[in-house]
């Protein structure tokens, strides 16, 4: 396998900086299964840590710049990817609000058999989950450091307004299913 | 004294793959290949490609290295003077450390 191929899974930017000595360096070694899966590793942490080559947009006080520094702004691939898992559910809400809200049933009714349909069903509720995970993990950096017998902690969170408003956005669907559980069986 | 991990503080798993870069390019800039073959050569450790270039990135980005101009795909990077400061605080910390252990390790 040409484990240069690999470093199509990094983000652009990185790619970018860095394609062409990563692959002079695979070029001149002998590159192993275990630097495949090493690059595997790096491109899965350079995306989802979003290790990219920005220059920090923000800059806090004291103590959190290091960790800002540490924590660009992640790339957009993964909100990309969250609101387009959004947009099962958002069918669903649309179409249960215009029948039950609006009284236009003509979209429910005309997708009923596809909300029926048991994979869609569990899909349309955990599609918000997996959105809010994919928008507000890669923007989330917890830290703790221990001293002495305390334990301090910071939470640095660094986000486009896009990041924040899909997070927000599959956070609200997630407790619009919720309630509707709780009105439905209890 | 300086913490042991002070000065490469927040690279968590880059961090002791950072400490190796910085000592490879203590004496002279060198290229990914280079800085690879050297590591290994002075620690064993044999990193790989994407942890090379994660260490890599994280301090280019805290200005402890900065490529040199090239027109070879091999750029080959170089010691800032912070990054020297750097290397020499984390190096004096070791030391205090190894010190202190093989002192205790004797008299034990």
């Amino acid at each position: 396998m040409r484990w240069a191929s690999l470093l199509r899974l990094y983000p652009r930017r990185w790619r970018d900086r860095y394609e062409d000595e990563m692959s002079a360096v695979l070029e001149e070694g002998a590159p192993s299964l275990r630097d495949g899966l090493d690059l595997l590793r790096g491109a899965i942490e350079t995306r989802l840590f979003a290790a990219s080559t920005d220059e920090p947009r923000h800059a806090l006080r004291g103590d959190m710049v290091g960790e800002v520094l540490d924590h660009p702004v992640p790339s957009r691939s993964s909100v990309v990817a969250a609101a387009l898992l959004l947009l099962l559910p958002a069918t669903f809400l649309l179409s249960v609000t215009l029948k039950y809200g609006l009284g236009h049933d003509s979209l429910f009714d005309s997708l009923e058999g596809v909300w029926t349909f048991r994979p869609i069903e569990y899909a349309t509720v955990l599609s918000p989950l997996a959105a809010l995970t994919l928008s507000a993990a890669p923007a989330l950096r917890a830290t703790f450091e221990r001293d002495g017998r305390s334990v301090k902690g910071a939470l640095v969170v660094r986000a486009e307004a896009l990041r924040i408003v899909v997070a927000a956005v599959s956070a609200g669907m997630l407790l619009l299913f919720f309630v509707y559980f709780l009105t439905e069986n209890f | 004294m300086a913490r042991l991990t002070e000065p490469l503080e927040g690279m968590r798993r880059h961090s002791e793959p950072a400490l190796l870069v910085l000592v490879s390019l203590a004496d002279k800039p060198r290229h990914g290949y280079s800085i690879l073959a050297d590591i290994e050569r002075l620690s064993g450790t044999r990193l790989g490609p994407g942890t090379l270039y994660g260490a890599i990135a994280r301090l280019e980005q805290r200005g402890f290295i900065e490529p040199l101009e090239s027109s070879d795909r091999r750029k080959p990077y170089r010691l800032t003077e912070p990054g020297e400061r750097a290397l020499r605080t984390q190096l004096a910390a070791m030391k205090a450390v190894v010190g202190e252990g093989l002192r205790r390790i004797a008299t034990a």
